[in-house]
């Protein structure tokens, strides 16, 4: 079955120090392809950890991890990284743009490490997938001259431009007003309808809501998990 | 090829101060070509005056060319052990010539002046070389002028003259004779010159009232003392200067050190600025693109490609103003800007060690940078 799987999984942070930190407490999960996933809980519940775990950017202290039945947790980082780049997209609460650039310079970023995507086509793949967002006039513009929306869309244009299975959204609404907020909510649910895994972590109780599938964790460990029949 | 220009879009973001760094570079590169020819000149006429064993020879200036036998037989009288070499030749040394030295050949020098340390043979007026001038050259030219080739010089005239290697020496004086100057290798452009104006030939009448100069020289085993014979050798009627060519070695040297002084410090405060502004960017820029990092991180790049992406960065950085600096040194050397070609492989070379080195910490500093932190930790911290 293809998905992301969690077995038993526990991160700490400073380990056999004074500052030891268990962040994640033996984490059991099975996110199938194509579900909708809010990841909720209080601040320093572990979501981000969690997050990171799942989007290879931070490795397991104990436990397996398994993306399309694919143990990963063992892997080095050159194939962590070609996971993060085929596999991933990503999208942050602070839009995670590089704000003296153009929208094109900064949606480039997956292409560019895509060793199988040709190099003369980039400009018209940006093009395409920002016309998809409502931002093709965007393109030349640096981001700093945007509105928070159209930042998050440009960062939505970036996780989605290598066409990847899952998208990874830390507080993706956190910086955004309420209007705007839907709006980039709705977009999401267009790209879950048209079949992607999307993983939100989020404080927003309606965000969450608005998922098939709810995780409440707390301190480390999940103690809820709710899915919409 | 694509990670690279990624990352070097990000110059943009310090464009500005990069090309403050390519002006001081450019301007160092420059200093550094024109204090390196200053030194190659000192180095190069240090090593020619005591292989040539310059100390020896004593310049008489007369009034008259007429009262030169006169002249000649009063120096022969005081000191019978010192060698006339020529009544036209003297030694000097030019500011601008790296060979700085020249010789008159005339039929009194090559019949009191023979050398006898010499393969092939030495000139003798009375032979005809085939309408060839005939050329003596030095031990170190020989590879490259043998012994019986045939070579064309530059006499700054449009009809060129041919010469022809009649002997090879043991020491490093090149010789021409019939009073056609020293012929000299431009050590720069490697091509054969005249070393000195070409000679004017004045009637003979004329000749007899003009100045002229009487060239000796002291044999090794000779207890003649140069400072001592100056003195007393000004005191001939109709001798208006006695000089050594050590005096002129002296003074010539004096003066391409004072002119090398300015360069000097310009050259180490240019490079000083432009070492320290380019690791400083360099520093600058890896902090600036601290979010530039995560974001390659988050979209797929390992940290090894990383150090790498940011190397090759480095390497872009630093051999665009070099490459900028030779281009323009180019330039001016190809509309004859400076005086002397400023262009040298010696030049270059120093260059390349300097700022080699340059480039060596400021990578060290780069790597040590990225590789001390975990991707992750770079990511918390700026996404």
């Amino acid at each position: 079955m293809s998905g992301l799987y969690l077995k038993n999984v526990r991160k700490i942070y400073n380990e056999g120090t004074s500052a030891q930190v268990d962040a994640l407490r033996g984490i059991d999960l099975e996110v199938l392809s194509g579900e909708m996933t809010a990841i909720t809980g209080p601040s320093g519940s572990g979501k981000s950890t969690l997050l990171h775990i799942l989007g290879c950017l931070d490795r397991v202290t104990s436990g397996e991890y398994f993306i399309d039945q694919e143990e990963v947790s063992e892997l080095g980082s050159n194939k962590l990284a070609r996971i993060r780049n085929k596999k991933f997209g990503f999208v942050l609460q602070e839009f995670g743009l590089l704000l003296d650039y153009s929208s094109q310079y900064n949606i480039s970023f997956p292409l560019v490490f895509n060793p199988d995507y040709r190099f003369k086509k980039t400009d018209q793949k940006i093009y395409e997938t920002m016309e998809r967002l409502g931002i093709a006039e965007k393109q030349k513009i640096q981001t700093k001259y945007l509105s928070g929306g159209q930042k998050q869309r440009v960062a939505i244009a970036r996780a989605i431009i290598n066409d990847p299975d899952i998208i990874l959204a830390d507080e993706p609404t956190g910086a955004l007003d309420s209007k705007t907020s839907d709006e980039i909510m709705g977009l999401f649910d267009e790209l879950h309808r048209q079949g992607k895994t999307i993983i939100i972590v989020t404080h927003d109780k309606s965000i969450a809501e608005r998922c098939e599938r709810q995780i409440v964790l707390h301190d480390g460990t999940v103690i809820e998990d709710i899915r919409k029949t | 090829m694509r990670v690279l220009l990624l990352s070097l879009k990000q110059l943009k973001n310090n464009l500005g101060i990069w090309i403050l760094i390519i002006c001081q570079i450019l301007a160092s590169v420059i200093m550094l070509s024109m204090l390196y020819g200053d030194i190659a000149i000192l180095v190069e006429s240090a090593r020619r005056y005591e292989e040539l064993g310059l100390k020896d020879f004593l310049m008489v200036s007369i009034q008259k060319a007429a009262d030169k036998d006169r002249i000649l037989e009063e120096v022969r009288q005081q000191y019978p052990d010192m060698i006339f070499v020529s009544t036209k030749a003297q030694i000097g040394f030019f500011s601008t010539d790296p060979t700085a030295y020249l010789y008159y050949l005339e039929r009194d020098f090559i019949e009191n002046v023979k050398y006898t340390d010499i393969e092939g043979e030495w000139f003798d007026p009375d032979k005809d070389y085939g309408g060839y001038i005939p050329m003596v050259v030095p031990k170190y030219w020989s590879q490259k002028y043998k012994l019986g080739g045939i070579y064309e010089i530059d006499n700054g005239y449009e009809k060129k003259e041919t010469v022809k290697v009649i002997g090879v020496l043991h020491n490093d004086t090149v010789f021409l004779p019939q009073g056609r100057g020293a012929l000299m290798e431009d050590l720069k452009s490697g091509v054969l010159v005249y070393g000195m104006e070409q000679i004017t030939y004045t009637v003979p009448e004329i000749e007899q009232e003009m100045r002229t100069v009487i060239t000796f020289r002291i044999s090794k085993d000779s207890s003649v003392k140069l400072t001592e014979a100056e003195e007393n050798l000004e005191n001939i009627a109709g001798v208006e200067d006695v000089y050594t060519a050590e005096s002129e070695y002296r003074d010539f040297m004096r003066i391409r050190r004072q002119n090398a002084g300015l360069p000097s410090v310009l050259c180490i405060a240019l490079l000083s600025l432009s070492i320290i502004g380019f690791i400083s960017y360099n520093i600058l820029s890896i902090r600036q693109k601290e979010k530039f990092f995560a974001l390659c991180f988050l979209h797929g790049l390992s940290p090894v490609k990383c150090i790498f992406m940011q190397l090759a960065n480095d390497l872009a950085t630093f051999l665009i103003p070099l490459i900028i600096s030779f281009i323009t040194i180019g330039i001016l050397d190809y509309g004859k800007a400076y005086g002397e070609r400023l262009f040298s492989s010696g030049a270059a070379a120093w260059v390349f060690i300097l700022y080699g080195c340059m480039f060596v910490i400021t990578s060290v500093v780069s790597v040590v940078k990225l590789s001390k932190e975990e991707p992750i930790q770079i990511i918390r911290r700026n996404l």
